[in-house]
């Protein structure tokens, strides 16, 4: 017993000697840590005392510190104590926990003051939680994201802003079509530049152009094969394009910038000899990725992209434009509606990504230096997405018109407004959005709509259609056909959807109240459901159209789109086939946009269309997105519509030019 | 020569499988003896003052019992007071209204009355519970029996299956199974969702439970005497089981409550019936929080925290019952 108690202490002894050397070097690690920071604290202060002591950063080399975030990537982490900034305090924040780029190009990263920094978070909501592109700047693949690239560096040919159908030309300095629109020439404006310094040419354009129709999997690349035939460089800023077939839209629909369409151009001496589908067009060391527009990255990472301004825009440099007052743009990826609104409320954020109406309202109330597109309803921007309740057309009951009708007139578009979006919206008696250059052709269909009124709220006109049809009321209210059935309509639609998720339940209770035996899901495959047919019923937008009403008759309603339940299609959703309709398309689309033929032929066209009435229209999807004036002003506005405010959007290098410094 | 329990035993109160129920002191007949056997008075012979007797002794059990009583009052009389049913869809009053005299909890933005939403989400979370809870144990019982008992392949099989799936975070799963249904979900098959994955726990614990009760004296006694595989577990194991299985539902009801509602914060459960998590749901969707709008989470909050303290309570109290070592000294 003795040895073993002998034994135990040696035992315990050890155990304790042990203890003991944890214990020392414990209290070694605490020592060394204290004395480090000490000294990273004195290096601080000694270059910059007017920063506050911010919490112990564990490396003294790392220069971005919460109390003086303005060098978020530093990219010289060999200055162990980074230059001090002049104006800590007013040092733009670019996130809450900024760390340095670990992908940032070369060359230092300036200190903006943050009254010279414009931040813009949630992008158009992709890449939520944290960008997963970055390192890839190839906006010829899918996934992208929407954050400097292709809305600050990159130009276009030309530019259309949709909110007051201004067209200007760019890159380009004009375009002239021949031989019956199955040519057109393009001329580039002289003096345009690459970031390097390289010209901007017409070979810049044809290489671009042939890259793409050379292999179809690219963005674009079907579309371009489709419609063009041959290329010729007639000089170095003059291309002749030959068309595949007479094509008055071609310069519209392919050179112009507008939301997230058109084709840009690529850097021959950067692109050539490169796999498009693979090559990254990244590298800090050559100043990769090149652009044209006044802005450069100078820093990329999961939380942040950075955009500096180029005052060598060659713009600037020809008298074309003057440089931006933005030094700085910073973009943000997509994130939680709450934590924006948080950001919004404490200046963080100067824009953010769409806010529902209550958010919206919450905000302005706590920060009035928020404001929206209007003061007046319905405040927001209009987007080119007007929702319909998509029925799918080759179902019964939904594949008579007349009963379509019955339905449309069982819902109140001005409840939807006032319930799913506090105001903050509009009926839309036809898909398309309410913009300037579409104006007239919604005027011209006003008798039509007198007579067919997509909007009207009529319980009555339900009840007589449905009588008429057959159909009666059971002992719930509910329409029943003559084998004892409801009229299921089994509402689908985005999960998570500013402008359809909120008129879900509305929607659904409305058609309830009328009789029809309405549900809705927001299944996470709704999209897969809808392109199918296995989706009866849906909530769904309809885009194309921004000047003139030929793209969405065509990409929506066509019957070449048509495809049988359960065989996928991107159009056509509503699967209506209708061959008179589609001929009168077909026609608008030889039409020059600015024939008078075409007025002719949308109304021949809305006479078919308006009493088959393939889907119902709804509402139009209108955007209120937050504009922080703390730092900066003449965003656009119902006043001053240059441009819309979606910055995710191609266009949106138009508002960064425009912005005026509040401070 | 086969031994048979009547050739040598006598039946009633001496038999050796109550006796061994004595021993392992593991059925509410036990706890009973066991107070007989402390010297003190005998009880009252009535039923029901024996229930009362055991409840005053038992607070916990009688705290959520009550609570569960006042969440099942709210419903009855609730739903009788008032059209619950068209109340709580939308559209049913106007958007955002605070509680007042008119509209007690007040409305959402789609204009649903929040006071019959309540009281109509009530009892479909019960519902989810009780309906999920019961499958799944029941499944689990069924499982865990066969593995313990029979051993051998089904052993293997049943609990290899079990453990590997247990480490799967059940709600990932169900969120896969319910955004992949088709149907519109209703509050029965949001249930049998949940039920899905609410059988390991149960199997392996009622697995672990059979293998040492297969061992026991009574059961041996029982085999000896010529009783079937199906005899002794119904006769012996399932009786002596019984209190641990009261206390598991409960678990289980709790369990399933929450993984429903879990399941309705993001979306995925029944759209068109008020549910508690749906409410949640849509008041994070409109950003109640930030609004102000305490009206429209703070009533399911309120509901959640009582169904589940009830729940919590309920299972403390049975687990008395099944495990007298942690009984409370009287």
């Amino acid at each position: 017993m003795d040895h073993g108690t002998e034994y135990r202490t040696d035992h315990d002894t050890e155990q304790s000697r042990e203890a003991l050397g944890r214990l020392t070097s414990r209290r070694r690690f605490l020592v060394t840590s204290v004395v480090g920071f000490g000294a990273a604290l004195l290096a601080a202060c000694t270059q910059a005392p007017a920063a506050p002591a911010p919490a112990a950063p564990a490396k003294p080399a790392e220069p971005a510190k919460p109390a003086e975030a303005a060098k978020p990537a530093e990219s010289k982490p060999a200055a162990a104590a980074p230059a001090a900034p002049a104006k800590p305090a007013e040092a733009a924040k670019p996130a809450e926990a900024a760390k340095p780029a670990a992908a940032a190009p070369a060359g230092a990263v300036a200190n903006i003051p943050r009254n010279r920094t414009l931040i813009m978070a949630g992008l158009g909501g992709e890449h939520p939680g944290g960008f997963t592109d970055i390192d890839n700047f190839n906006q010829y693949l899918p996934g992208l994201s929407r954050s400097g690239f292709s809305n600050a560096g990159t130009e276009g040919l030309f530019y259309y802003a949709p909110l007051n159908d201004e067209f200007q030309p760019w890159l380009a300095e004009g375009f002239q079509f021949a031989n019956d629109f199955t040519e057109v020439t393009v001329k580039i404006r002289k003096g345009a530049e690459w970031s390097d310094g390289a010209p901007f040419t017409a070979k810049d354009v044809i290489f671009t152009f042939e890259m793409l129709a050379g292999e179809p999997t690219l963005t674009n690349g079907a579309e371009i094969k489709r419609q063009v035939k041959a290329m010729q460089l007639v000089d170095d800023l003059t291309i002749k394009f030959t068309l595949n077939f007479r094509n008055p839209r071609f310069v519209f629909d392919i050179l112009t910038f507008r939301a997230d369409i058109a084709v840009p151009i690529a850097p021959e001496h950067v692109w050539k000899g490169q796999d498009p589908k693979t090559f990254k067009n990244y590298d800090p060391s050559k100043g990769w990725p090149l652009t044209t527009g006044p802005y450069k990255l100078v820093a990329t990472n999961i939380e942040q992209k950075l955009w500096d301004r180029r005052d060598d825009w060659w713009a600037a440099k020809i008298g074309f434009k003057q440089l931006p007052k933005v030094d700085r743009l910073i973009f943000l990826p997509g994130m939680n509606e709450i934590t924006m609104a948080q950001k919004m409320i404490a200046n963080e954020i100067d824009m953010a990504f769409s806010f529902t109406p209550g958010n919206m309202r919450a905000v302005q109330q706590q920060n009035k230096k928020v404001i929206t597109h209007s003061d007046q309803p319905p405040y927001g921007f209009m987007d080119w997405w007007p929702i319909g309740l998509g029925l799918n057309t080759t179902e019964k009951p939904f594949d008579d018109p007349e009963v379509r009708w019955a339905i449309s007139y069982a819902i109140n578009r001005d409840q939807i407004v006032k319930f799913a979006f506090q105001g903050f919206n509009q009926p839309s008696p036809l898909p398309y959005p309410d913009f300037t250059g579409l104006r007239p052709y919604m005027e011209a269909a006003k008798p039509l709509l007198e007579k067919y009124p997509t909007n009207a709220f009529d319980p009555k006109k339900t009840e007589e259609i449905m009588t008429r049809k057959g159909y009666k009321k059971d002992g719930q209210g509910m329409w029943v056909g003559a084998d004892g059935s409801k009229i299921a309509i089994p509402i689908i639609t985005f999960p998570q959807h500013p402008s359809t998720t909120p008129q879900a339940p509305i929607v659904t209770e409305q058609l309830r109240q009328a009789g029809f035996d309405a549900t809705f899901q927001l299944p996470a495959d709704y999209s897969a459901r809808i392109r199918t047919g296995e989706a009866k019923a849906f909530l769904w937008g309809h885009g194309g159209s921004m000047r003139e009403p030929f793209s969405t008759w065509d990409r929506v309603y066509h019957i070449r789109h048509f495809r049988p339940t359960g065989t996928d299609t991107g159009a056509n959703l509503y699967r209506w086939q209708n061959k008179e309709f589609s001929d009168i398309v077909d026609q608008m689309g030889q039409v020059a946009e600015d024939d008078p033929k075409l007025m002719d032929l949308w109304i021949k066209s809305l006479e078919i269309w308006l009493p088959e009435l393939p889907d119902i229209q709804l509402v139009h999807t209108v955007i209120p997105l937050p504009m922080n004036t703390t730092y900066w002003t003449n965003y656009p506005s119902a006043k001053d519509p240059y441009v819309h405010e979606g910055f995710w959007h191609r266009n949106a290098l138009q508002m960064f030019l425009k912005l005026e410094p509040a401070q | 020569m086969v031994l048979r329990e009547t050739d040598v035993l006598p039946t009633g109160p001496g038999t050796p499988t109550a006796d061994a129920r004595l021993v392992d002191g593991a059925g509410p007949d036990g706890a009973i003896d066991r107070d007989d056997q402390s010297g003190r008075p005998p009880l009252p012979a009535s039923r029901l003052s024996t229930t009362l007797h055991y409840l005053r002794r038992n607070p916990r059990l009688v705290a959520g019992l009550l609570i569960l009583l006042g969440l099942l009052l709210f419903w009855l009389i609730g739903s009788r007071a008032m059209d619950t049913t068209a109340r709580s869809r939308p559209l049913s009053g106007p958007p955002d209204m605070e509680p007042s005299a008119e509209y007690l909890l007040g409305t959402d933005t789609a204009g649903r009355e929040l006071l019959p939403v309540l009281i109509e989400a009530t009892p479909r979370a019960f519902e989810v519970g009780l309906l999920a809870g019961f499958v799944g144990l029941m499944i689990g019982t069924v499982l865990g029996f066969v593995a313990g008992y029979f051993g051998g392949t089904a052993d293997t099989i049943i609990g290899g299956l079990a453990d590997t799936l247990l480490p799967i975070p059940a709600l990932a799963v169900l969120v896969v199974i319910a955004s992949t249904i088709k149907t519109n979900l209703t509050v029965e098959i949001m249930a049998l969702i949940v039920a899905s994955l609410a059988w390991m726990t149960p199997t392996r614990t009622i697995r672990a439970q059979v293998l040492t009760m297969r061992e026991r004296a009574y059961v041996e006694v029982a085999r000896l005497s010529g009783a079937s595989s199906l005899q002794i577990i119904f006769r012996e194991l399932l009786p002596n089981l019984s209190p641990y299985l009261a206390a598991s539902f409960v678990s289980a009801v709790g369990a399933a409550v929450l993984a429903s509602l879990g399941l309705e914060a993001l979306g995925l459960g029944p759209q068109n019936e008020p549910t508690l998590g749906m409410t949640i749901f849509w008041s994070i969707y409109y950003g109640a929080l930030l609004r102000g709008m305490w009206w429209w989470w703070g009533g399911p909050l309120v509901v959640i925290v009582l169904l589940f303290t009830a729940l919590f309570l309920i299972a403390a109290g049975l687990d008395e019952i099944a495990n007298p070592r942690i009984r409370r000294a009287v």
